[in-house]
């Protein structure tokens, strides 16, 4: 296996493709008034070592600080070692707060930081900036009258659906806001509430969970086949509201997902992402699958694994028991939730082999793709199976997920093999 | 609440015998001292006015969950069994023991629904591998970088010897000890200033009873498959498992099913042996332990090994679990053989339906998996797929009782091609 300090200066000498060096994420991405929260910071140290870390809250702005120190007997070096801190932040009040992560109070990473009090409404707790349907508890009132107020401004009631009342917030700027149900005897207010979202932007993590879709072609391959993929989605027992809306054959309800629905492939080879509001999927199920049509035997497909957030590990990734067999070509695909980064496979006879990934336009991931089959066929096929890795190289978040497929060239049947 | 009926409510919980069929969990099971806790009360209610979060109170060790269960005026409650499930916020709570009672107020009287243990470990103060041990007692490890060779060390007042202490690291067998988490002390025996400095991890290591799976310790790992052998039209099947660990170690509640494993792993893959037990492998690995792990799971026919190099067999984890199952674009051909394979927290019977008018389902009943809290059940659903309305179809899992009280379950449909053999699995996802 490659070391960590070779890898580390594989990386440097690879420097364009590394990432920045600092990152800062939460954990969970958005908490509310009754939930802990974690703050992540992942730098480099030049040969330093992390000896404290404290955390200061002063009204709305959190601070975060490393101390570093140096190694015994000299100073901090240029030998760049990766470091991860946890800070528990604990249970902050509902708020939209500003985190900033210090190194011996050298700013190094900033973020926003959404605690929602959640005592009013229910999920969807996000609006596009042109207005949407949200959904606010039910208060019994001596009159029955209610008024719902989006940062001061009124809602429409637009229908009953448990637990609550669906009412329709207007537009505004995007940003968090507070929402206000009033009545002739009480006025409550739940602050940060609601967060209206720029669709034209990035999605944002703390209030979109990604859900990707790792294929989404249709067409032919090599050695006369010819693809095609089948991705399903379904609500659970509620509808579940995306950022956009679902890109589906039939029954589609815009950004709203009320029935099944079969995707359109969109041919791209980075997968289809779709991004749903959080606290709304817990329910939702999905399926894949790839088949080869023309083969002129029916073939039941191969099924590919719809990747959630909590699939991605930023420990690298592992592929065992990839199966060595010289019919077959075999590809990796792989994503990473960062702008830029790349990791090195292992193990590998020199030169290294670099995987590298490259940012997803508009998306909020980078992709890679690598050709293993010349790799494979240096294996001895009694081998059987091999297993290969890629370990987590320095760099900010390093979260990343993939899946090797094999695919025999004479019968064209698929094995996938991903990292879990 | 007055303060007369809270005494009265305190005693009544916490001696009274416990005659309902709520219960409480929490989220998440494992909890720390650093880190926010609910507590779930599930149940069923005699009408359809079920009770609302009405407080908590924390006196102590002591937790009341309290359920306002007085109707709303004016409103009929309709004369049906309801099942509900409420959340109470817990917040971040203080190492330690705790008793947790939930209990129905009607204002002038109370009813005990549940009561359960609840421990909140402190799990930074000395980094201790494993946390927990079973109540016979076992090896930890214990690493802070403050250690000085010489610190004493006791574990749940006990004055354990270390069998290795150096700078950084004492290393030691727990004693035995009955379930529940205890303290662990490490006292300095270097008068620097001050003198008998100590480090005081509360409730850090918890003892668990080996004969059961406790949810506060431990979380399934289900391989779906561990067969080996011959099967239909000449197939000869074979399944590869694996499990790979770099560092930190992971612990499982039992020794692992691979030639010359232990409870434990650390730098090391390991294949699993093929028991062929129609369950697979299911395993309990401690909660938090298992960030090393890699895992891999795949079946093939060697009699065909030319035409494919077989089909990826996800490895389940706990969270994999859902209240309902949907598998979506199933294909009904009928040269394919489609095996349903379920497991479940409950016995529960449940119903297996596909998309047809009018509705075509079959019942499928489970089984107790040995030396699990987990049960199994298998069917062929080849012929029910033949009598959906579409094709493909989706086939669904519907517990028989209520879906609010129905356990987690996780399942999967195995297609299998009879002319070639080739094996698609469909998950839920």
């Amino acid at each position: 296996m490659w070391s960590r300090y070779l890898l580390l200066s594989l990386l440097t000498v690879f420097a364009p493709v590394a990432a920045s060096a600092d990152s800062l994420r939460f954990d969970p991405p958005v908490a509310t008034g009754h939930t802990s929260v974690d703050a992540i910071f992942s730098s480099i140290t030049g040969g330093c070592a992390v000896f404290a870390q404290d955390v200061t809250v002063a009204g709305t702005t959190v601070t975060l600080n490393v101390s570093l120190k140096p190694p015994p007997g000299g100073g901090c070096g240029a030998n760049v070692a990766p470091y991860t801190s946890t800070f528990h932040l604990g249970v902050l009040g509902p708020g939209v707060y500003d985190v900033a992560a210090t190194a011996d109070t050298l700013p190094r990473a900033h973020a926003k930081l959404i605690v929602r009090d959640d005592s009013l409404t229910a999920a969807p707790f996000a609006v596009p900036s042109t207005g949407g349907e949200f959904h606010v508890l039910r208060r019994f009132d001596t009159t029955g009258l209610v008024v719902v107020l989006v940062d001061g401004h009124e809602a429409t009631f637009v229908r009953e659906e448990s637990p609550g009342n669906v009412y329709l917030a207007p537009p505004h700027a995007p940003g968090t806001v507070d929402v206000s149900v009033a009545s002739a005897s009480t006025f409550r207010t739940a602050v940060a509430a609601l967060t209206y979202f720029d669709r034209a932007a990035p999605p944002d993590p703390a209030l979109f969970e990604l859900i990707l879709f790792p294929t989404s072609f249709v067409g032919p391959g090599p050695f006369g086949s010819h693809w095609l993929t089948e991705n399903y989605i379904a609500p659970g027992i509620a509808p579940v509201r995306f950022r956009d809306a679902v890109p589906c054959y039939v029954s589609c309800g815009g950004d709203l997902l009320v029935t099944p629905a079969e995707l359109i492939n969109d041919q791209s080879t980075t997968g289809l992402a779709l991004f749903a509001l959080r606290g709304m999927t817990s329910d939702l199920m999905t399926g894949s699958r790839i088949y080869n049509f023309p083969s002129g035997v029916p073939q039941n497909g191969t099924e590919v694994h719809v990747v959630r957030e909590s699939d991605f590990r930023d420990r690298g990734m592992s592929f065992l028991t990839v199966p060595v067999d010289h019919r077959a070509r075999v590809m990796l695909r792989a994503w990473a939730l960062t702008d830029t980064s790349a990791t090195v496979l292992e193990p590998s006879p020199p030169p290294p082999t670099l995987l590298r990934f490259v940012p997803v336009p508009g998306m909020p991931y980078a992709f890679a793709s690598l050709d293993l089959t010349s790799y494979f066929q240096h294996l001895p096929e009694g081998t059987g199976s091999a297993s290969i890795y890629f370990p987590r190289a320095l760099g900010q978040d390093q979260r990343m997920w993939g899946m090797i497929s094999v695919t025999n060239n004479d019968t064209q049947q698929v094995t996938i093999v991903s990292s879990q | 609440m007055t303060s007369s009926v809270q005494s009265l409510a305190l005693t009544l919980l916490l001696l009274a015998p416990i005659a309902t069929a709520e219960t409480i969990r929490f989220d998440p099971p494992n909890v720390t001292a650093h880190h926010s806790v609910d507590a779930i009360v599930t149940g069923s209610w005699p009408n359809g006015c079920v009770p609302s979060v009405k407080s908590v109170s924390i006196n102590g060790s002591t937790i009341l969950l309290s359920l306002d269960a007085r109707p709303p005026l004016g409103v009929f409650c309709i004369q049906l069994v309801s099942p509900y499930t409420r959340t109470f916020h817990l917040d971040v709570l203080p190492a330690g023991n705790y008793t947790v009672a939930a209990f129905a107020d009607y204002g002038d009287s109370i009813t005990a629904l549940a009561r359960t243990t609840l421990i909140v470990r402190d799990a930074e103060t000395l980094n201790i591998e494993p946390y927990a041990v079973p109540v016979s007692g076992g090896g930890i490890v214990i690493g802070n970088s403050s250690f000085v060779s010489g610190d004493t060390l006791t574990i749940g007042g006990v004055t354990v010897p270390a069998s290795t202490d150096v700078d950084g690291l004492l290393i030691a067998n727990a004693p035995p000890h009955s379930p529940g988490a205890v303290d662990v002390v490490v006292t300095s025996q270097v008068c620097l200033v001050p003198c008998g400095l100590q480090m005081i991890a509360t409730a850090a290591l918890i003892y668990y009873d080996p004969a059961a799976a406790d949810p506060a310790v431990f979380e399934p790992m289900l391989f779906p498959l561990s067969f080996q052998g011959p099967g239909a039209f000449g197939s000869q099947w074979t399944t590869e498992s694996f499990i790979h660990a770099s560092t930190p170690a992971a612990f499982f509640r039992d020794a692992l099913p691979c030639a010359g494993c232990s409870n434990s792993i650390q730098s090391d893959a390991k294949q699993l042996t093929n028991d062929s037990n129609p369950w697979g492998h299911v395993l309990y690995a401690m909660r938090g332990t298992t960030g090393s792990l890699d895992l891999a799971s795949r079946i093939r026919d060697t009699s065909r090994q030319g035409q494919t190099a077989g089909t990826e067999v996800p490895v389940v984890h706990g969270s994999d679990f859902r209240g309902q199952l949907r598998f979506l674009n199933v294909p009904v051909d009928s040269r394919y053989r489609v095996t349903l394979r379920l497991w479940a927290f409950s016995d529960s019977p449940f119903a297996v339906a596909v998309d047809s008018i009018p509705a075509q389902q079959i019942p499928l009943s489970l089984t107790s998996i040995p030396g699990s809290t987990m049960k199994f059940g298998s069917a062929d659903v080849t012929a029910l797929l033949t009598r959906a309305s579409g094709n493909p179809t989706s086939l669904m899992v519907i517990p028989t009782a209520s879906p609010l009280l129905s356990p987690p379950i996780w399942g999967m449909l195995s297609i299998t091609n009879n002319d070639t053999q080739q094996v698609t699995i469909i998950s839920p996802q």
